[in-house]
């Protein structure tokens, strides 16, 4: 097995286990701050690894993610705030553990179950990737077309509250990344007469500014507060209270394996993520379990089953990436610039060309795991009492000002800090009018190579759009999406109507 | 008498004087701090490839360090308009593939003009282009393919990066002078074009020669468009050869310093890279890359990609009025 090689390769490598080892405990660290993403601090530290040999720049990435997820559920737990979106299921009942002085545990049980998650995620890739890059070679820019197709009803479909701001968040993404060059006629497209546009809008600046100086800005309002005061009983808690024995842990398995299986499903279907893995997990888990009435006021499994949901999405979440160079994530999109900076084109050649770098990466991505594991089942509650000590007014300009750095170290781009910064107060305008950054992201990153497969599918058909039918694999992407929607418009049906008998009962 | 023979020593020292100025003043120029090489695409590619073994070279020679910056865009064009408006004193310098730039700041309006922007330094490569097939396709030689296309016109499909770059240039001068149609597909990249031939998304593709090499089993490569077979591939015919007409459009890799530099720091590059491209260290490590070394000192690499741009400007008026 290739893997095995590549794992005894990476453990011989003592920088690259340094990058690993760093790359676990910034990942956690930043999860654990609300309002910082993994996806966040990739994209503030992708342009340092441009100068890291290609395995080290995309491992320190990738764990970054892994652990990143993960971190969420500190903030989650113990603050009440989930430090990613991907951990805000966990806050249903870690937080009422914390309140109940197992705030330790409640972490334990986090670890463990975001390391089998991940786990299980990363051995499912590892066993389907080399037959899926196989079959990958015969797909075209028609079958990448429906995936894409797919991946924007689903979006659609897990949107937010609001169906018509998370449109509108979508429809501005799909907008925002039309600015460039045509990608067949090479028209300018929204360019306004800036040369600087003609290469489309910076995916790093766009990130940045949403998603790190959006957040800057909202907590500009609330400057010289520590980042959360509503810490329960401060962490002095009692040591026998929360020791995680077996017998506490075991009802959790069932829970466990059916929320990997749900989060690496939901990993290999670009456009989702982690914040949807753990939250349909969630609701499935407690839809199963013997006792749903303790979830939500501090049951084990209600942590288990969304840690190990989020974190198993990323190891799947790779397939589409590296086969079909489709990012189904942000952090995916990301990735895709590094990959590129340093010279390797993803896609079905990719291992063809590449093989041993993608193992390598997958067995750095396994180490990740034992690291962040390691580092959170002893270490989670001091990373919570840290984090809860660095002031706001401190904490926030250092990341403003990386934030200038690193738009700036991009692409050696003055242009792209205007881009960030301008990107910024439209992400801080999103918050504050509840329209629906992440959906904006997404739509952005995704948009581009569908318009791409769409327009080149139509220069090769003879038929015209009927090519998608032809095609026997993207006519079955296609049928999944129109089951997709047909589920959905049933269930918002079946909603509604009970909806309006509560209503009827309440009356 | 006396005085004029005076005049005559006078003029022959001076003549002496200036045939061992030139290699003196051409050492004359001694940079002082680090010198920044402008690559204007991605890292990875053909042109940084070119840029990260020149740089090496010419900070063992020239004794400061050469820092690679890439500034990708637009094809090329972000980052030569950038050295183009630099400071001209010898410390920013371009790498670019010439002919992609040329190419396209001749199809779309452009910030710079590569023939009066810049002090050209000297040629030290060249990108060579070469069509390629699916393995299974019953297309074998060059001769096929301009069968296959009298016979179905415009039904062929065929992969380049873009319109109006150096990859649709060659082939859409070939399908001219040949009296074929194709359709064309842009897709991005090499690699994705790589893909969509090794994938039988399409009839044929272009790209640099370098990147077929490690897919001779999923991929056959039926022409070069050069006037002589690839220095590492020469198993592998050109089109001349086969009697098949194409302009042998390539993209030239030329280093460029922004106009006004001093011209003994102009002439300490390139005398300096003259050397470098002799060298067999430079080769090997293009080499391994699938790249190789080609010197034209400055005046004779601008009459090259003169003669690219003279060979260009029929298919590029064409597709301009095709276009609108």
């Amino acid at each position: 097995m290739d893997i095995f090689h590549s794992l005894a390769t990476v453990l011989s490598s003592p920088a690259l286990l340094a990058w690993i080892v760093a790359a676990a405990m910034i990942g956690m660290t930043v999860g654990a701050i609300p309002g910082l993403t993994a996806s966040a601090a990739i994209a503030m530290l992708s342009p340092m690894t441009f100068y890291m040999d290609p395995l080290s720049a995309l491992a320190f990435l990738y764990v970054i993610g892994k652990s990143g997820r993960y971190g969420g559920s500190v903030a989650a737990i113990l603050f009440n705030t989930p430090g990613t979106a991907a951990s805000a299921a966990t806050q249903i009942d870690g937080y009422p553990l914390a309140q109940k002085g197992m705030a330790s545990k409640a972490m334990k049980v986090a670890t463990v179950s975001s390391v089998i998650g991940d786990f299980t995620g990363d051995l499912l890739l590892l066993l389907a990737v080399g037959w899926l890059a196989a079959i990958a070679l015969k797909l075209g820019p028609p079958e990448l077309f429906s995936v894409y197709f797919v991946a924007f009803i689903v979006i659609g479909s897990v949107i937010g509250k609001s169906i018509v701001k998370g449109l509108i968040s979508a429809l501005l993404g799909v907008l925002v990344r039309m600015i460039g060059l045509d990608p067949i006629t090479l028209d300018n497209r929204f360019t306004f007469g800036m040369f600087e546009l003609n290469g489309g809008v910076s995916l790093i600046s766009l990130m940045i500014g949403i998603f790190v100086l959006g957040e800057v800005f909202a907590q500009l309002s609330n400057v010289n507060r520590p980042i959360q005061n509503n810490s329960p009983s401060g962490l002095n808690e009692n040591r026998a209270l929360n020791r995680l024995t077996w017998q506490e842990y075991k009802p959790c398995f069932p829970h466990v394996f059916r929320s990997s299986a749900i989060g690496a499903t939901i990993g290999a279907l670009p456009g989702l993520g982690s914040a949807v893995a753990a939250f349909v997990a969630y609701s499935e888990g407690k839809r199963r379990a013997k006792n749903p009435d303790e979830w939500g006021k501090g049951a084990l499994e209600g942590i288990a089953a969304p840690e190990a949901a989020n974190n198993a999405v990323s190891g799947p979440s790779m397939a589409p990436l590296l086969i079909l160079g489709i990012p189904g994530t942000t952090i995916g999109a990301i990735l895709i610039s590094v990959f590129l900076v340093h010279g390797i084109q993803i896609g079905p050649t990719l291992f063809l060309t590449s093989i041993e770098l993608v193992y390598n990466l997958f067995a750095a991505g396994l180490i990740g795991i034992v690291c962040y594991g390691l580092i959170g089942f002893f270490g989670a509650a001091r990373l919570g009492q840290i984090v809860q000590k660095i002031p706001t007014r401190i904490l926030y300009p250092l990341i403003f000002l990386t934030a200038f750095v690193s738009a700036y170290a991009a692409n050696g781009s003055l242009f792209d800090v205007w881009v960030m910064l301008i990107a910024g107060v439209f992400g801080w305008l999103m918050r504050k009018l509840d329209f629906n950054p992440a959906a904006f992201i997404i739509s952005f990153v995704l948009a581009g190579g569908a318009e791409e497969a769409f327009r080149q599918s139509l220069r090769l058909s003879d038929a015209g759009v009927f090519i998608f039918i032809e095609r026997p694999i993207s006519a079955l992407f296609l049928l999944v999406g129109a089951m997709v929607v047909i589920v959905r418009v049933r269930t918002m049906r079946r909603d509604a109507t009970s909806l309006k008998s509560d209503r009827l009962s309440d009356a | 008498m006396k005085r004029r023979h005076t005049f005559k020593i006078f003029g022959a020292a001076m003549a002496l004087a200036a045939m061992l100025a030139s290699p003196v003043i051409a050492q004359d120029w001694t940079p002082k701090r680090p010198i920044n090489l402008i690559v204007p695409s991605s890292a990875g590619g053909g042109v940084d490839t070119y840029g990260r073994a020149v740089g090496s070279a010419l900070q063992e020679k020239l004794g400061v360090p050469v820092v690679i910056v890439n500034k990708p865009g637009a094809g090329g064009l972000v980052g030569s308009a950038e050295v183009a408006s630099a400071r001209p004193d010898g410390y920013t310098m371009l790498i670019a593939a010439s002919g992609a730039v040329l190419l396209g700041s001749m199809f779309k309006d452009a910030p710079i003009d590569i023939f009066d922007s810049f002090e050209t330094v000297a040629q030290i490569g060249d990108l060579v282009f070469c069509i390629a097939v699916p393995a299974d396709s019953p297309i074998m030689t060059a001769t096929d393919l301009v069968e296959a296309a009298m016979a179905d016109p415009g039904g062929l499909r065929w992969a380049h990066g873009s319109r109006g770059s150096a990859t649709h240039v060659p082939v859409q001068s070939l399908l001219n002078l040949n009296g074929i149609s194709a359709t064309d597909v842009p897709f991005q990249g090499g690699a994705k074009i790589r893909a969509a031939i090794i994938g039988e998304q399409v009839d044929f593709g272009v790209m640099g020669i370098q990147q077929s090499f490690g897919f001779e089993n999923e991929l056959r490569v039926i022409g070069v468009f050069s006037d002589a077979r690839y220095p590492l591939r020469p198993d592998t015919p050109t089109f001349d050869e086969q009697g098949i007409e194409t302009g042998n459009i390539g993209s030239p890799v030329t280093l460029y310093y922004p106009k006004g530099t001093p011209s003994d720091a102009v002439k300490t590059i390139s005398a300096a890279m003259s050397e470098i491209t002799a060298m067999p260290e430079f080769s090997e490590a293009l080499a391994s890359s699938g790249l190789t070394p080609k010197y034209r000192a400055g005046d004779a690499a601008d009459a090259a990609l003169l003669l690219i741009k003279e060979k260009a400007q029929p298919v590029i008026d064409e597709l301009k009025q095709a276009a609108n």
